[in-house]
This record gives structure tokens, C-alpha cells and sequence, in this order.
């Protein structure tokens, strides 16, 4: 009975805004880190096919994929 | 599969894509289709039968229709959704009933096809999950509190958010329910395609080529398609449930308040 009043009290207790419950928190984490990698690889590679450049892609992998983690770890553990 | 005979035998043809792509029976009606329509009224017809005389001591019917609905209610709407979860069991008790059927049928003779192996299909359903849980964000919260939740990262300067609000928008929005339906339609398309290869592989080694050795080891093949049938029977039910645990979840996400 106690333990279906924490429920009540807004999903699962401690559980902040956004936040997934545990068995899709690692599908969103997955997907986070997919979401940033694609979104600022692609804005490079946009870059280097507007502009004739190379390297931009790489570097928007790179700032893709730890934005990424970063955002996971904001989420999930520091939170 | 070379053939090494005198009078070679065709090669193998291993089943493929085009073996999911199939023909309409009438109009643009194809068996996908049909499928789609006879999974909702088995469920329907099941669930009717289940509460048509409802006891308090249930019958055997009442009884598996009452326990289906209360392991939705009980190991995935509560756990996932918290308060308030009692209005969503029975979206979800559909959705699961309904998913899993259409499963199912790809072991069901002369059914034999997962009507989500078919790629369209997984993404209208998906397509319906994220309409509801955008719809009941969006009342609970308003539209800027559903986006803000969705893609607003709490106690960071400005300049790191213009970098990660673009993630978690791309992400929470609209990726969502392309994983949703990309897993759900990924292993079933896996599944129907390992048994195709068992059973075809086995038929060709028994009737089409000319090697004796093959003939003698095709029931090898074939009691591999056995084997996997049952596997698959294991993983269309899986499936079923993850994809409405995540349902559940993707609700109980939207719902989470600040306090």
C-alpha cells in the first residue's frame, strides 16, 4: 500500500521532468547518442558539400557525438 | 550451394526482400491487408465472448481475458505510467492483444506471414502511439510545457543549449516512433525471413538438387525451421510486449511533473 502512494505521487518516485522509466531509459539514451551523431555529422557534411571543404564532417561527428553523450549524462546521472 | 552433377540443377535461390513483397488479391488489397482486419476482429470477438456473462467465479474464457488484461495493468501500465495509469490499460490492452495476434500469425499455418514484417505497417502503428502520447502531453502540460519537457535540458547555460535541444528534439520527437516501429518491424522481417530460408533451403535439398548427400540431410533443415518456429513464437510474443512497454513508458514519460 505504501508503496502504491509513492507511485501515485507522480509516476515513480524521484522521477524528474523528461525523465523515462528505467527499462526505456536505455533505448532513449541510444537514441540521444544516434540523434546527435546524425544531426551534426550531417550539418558537416552539409557544410563540406555546400562549400567544397572538407573536414567539416568529422569534426561534426565528433561534436555530435560527445553533445550527445553529454546531454545523456545531464539526464540520467547527474539529475 | 554449387551443384557438382553431371546435369547441374538450378542454384538455390535464396529467399529476399521480394519475398515480402506481395501481390494484391483484389483491388489494392493485399494479404497484409486482410491480415491487418482479422487480427482486430479475433481480438474483438475474443474479448466479447471473454465478458459476455461476466461471474465472480470466472469461466475458463473470463478467466484468460481477465488475466491478459491484468498483466497489462498490473507489470506494465502501473510500473511505467504511475497515476493516472488506470485510463490508458485499456489502449494498451488492445494494442498488446491486437500486436501480438498479428505476430503470431507468421507460425499460424497457412497464415504464415507477421503482417509487421511488412515495413508500412509498423509505421502506421507507431504513428498511432505517437499521436497518443503527443496528445496527452500536450493536455497535461500545454504545447510549450510538452516541448519544453521533451527538449529543454534542465540548469544549462544558454550556448550548450543551442547545442542540445536540436539533439533531444530530433530525438524525442521525432526519432521516437521511427526506433518504435523499426524494431518491432526489424524482428519480425529477421524472423520470417530465417524460417523462409530453413523451409526453401530444406525443399530445394530434398526435391531440386542433384546431390545425394544433400537429400539425406535436408530433415536437417527442415527440423530447423521446427526448432525456429518455436523460437520465433518466443520472440513475436517479446516483441509484442516490448513494444507496448515502451508505449506505456513513452506515456509515463510525457506524464512525469517537476515535483
Amino acid at each position: 500500500m505504501e508503496q502504491e502512494k509513492s507511485r501515485d505521487a507522480g509516476g515513480a518516485p524521484g522521477r524528474k521532468t523528461g525523465e523515462a522509466p528505467p527499462p526505456a531509459e536505455a533505448w532513449t539514451a541510444l537514441s540521444h547518442l544516434l540523434s546527435g551523431i546524425l544531426l551534426f555529422g550531417g550539418i558537416g557534411w552539409a557544410v563540406d558539400a555546400l562549400f567544397h571543404l572538407r573536414g567539416f564532417v568529422v569534426a561534426g561527428l565528433l561534436i555530435g557525438a560527445a553533445a550527445s553523450m553529454y546531454l545523456i549524462y545531464l539526464r540520467y546521472v547527474k539529475s | 550451394m554449387t551443384t557438382m552433377a553431371t546435369a547441374p540443377a538450378p542454384g538455390f535461390e535464396s529467399p529476399g526482400v521480394e519475398d515480402f513483397q506481395l501481390p494484391p488479391i483484389f483491388g489494392p488489397v493485399t494479404k497484409p491487408v486482410l491480415e491487418l482486419v482479422l487480427a482486430a476482429i479475433i481480438v474483438v470477438v475474443l474479448f466479447r465472448l471473454a465478458v459476455r456473462k461476466p461471474q465472480l467465479v470466472p469461466g475458463k474464457m473470463q478467466f484468460m481475458g481477465e488475466s491478459f488484461h491484468g498483466i497489462v495493468r498490473n507489470s506494465i501500465a502501473k510500473d511505467m505510467i504511475g497515476k493516472a495509469f488506470l485510463g490508458y490499460v485499456p489502449f494498451l490492452t488492445a494494442l498488446f492483444a491486437f500486436i501480438l495476434v498479428n505476430n503470431l500469425f507468421g507460425i499460424i499455418p497457412f497464415i504464415q506471414f507477421p503482417t509487421f514484417a511488412h515495413p508500412g505497417v509498423p509505421y502506421a502503428l507507431a504513428l498511432v502511439v505517437w499521436v497518443v502520447y503527443t496528445w496527452v502531453g500536450i493536455r497535461h502540460h500545454g504545447l510549450g510545457g510538452y516541448i519544453r519537457i521533451s527538449t529543454w535540458p534542465p540548469d544549462v547555460p544558454w550556448w550548450v543549449r543551442i547545442i542540445l535541444t536540436p539533439i533531444e528534439f530530433l530525438s524525442n520527437i521525432i526519432l521516437r516512433p521511427v526506433t518504435l516501429s523499426l524494431r518491432l518491424f526489424g524482428n519480425m522481417f529477421a524472423g520470417h525471413l530465417l524460417l523462409l530460408l530453413f523451409i526453401l533451403g530444406g525443399e530445394y535439398m530434398l526435391f531440386t538438387a542433384d546431390s545425394i548427400l544433400l537429400k539425406i540431410l535436408s530433415p536437417f533443415a527442415f527440423l530447423m525451421g521446427i526448432v525456429f518456429t518455436f523460437f520465433e513464437a518466443f520472440i513475436q510474443v517479446v516483441q509484442a510486449y516490448i513494444f507496448v512497454m515502451l508505449t506505456a513508458s513513452y506515456i509515463g514519460t510525457v506524464l512525469a511533473d517537476d515535483h
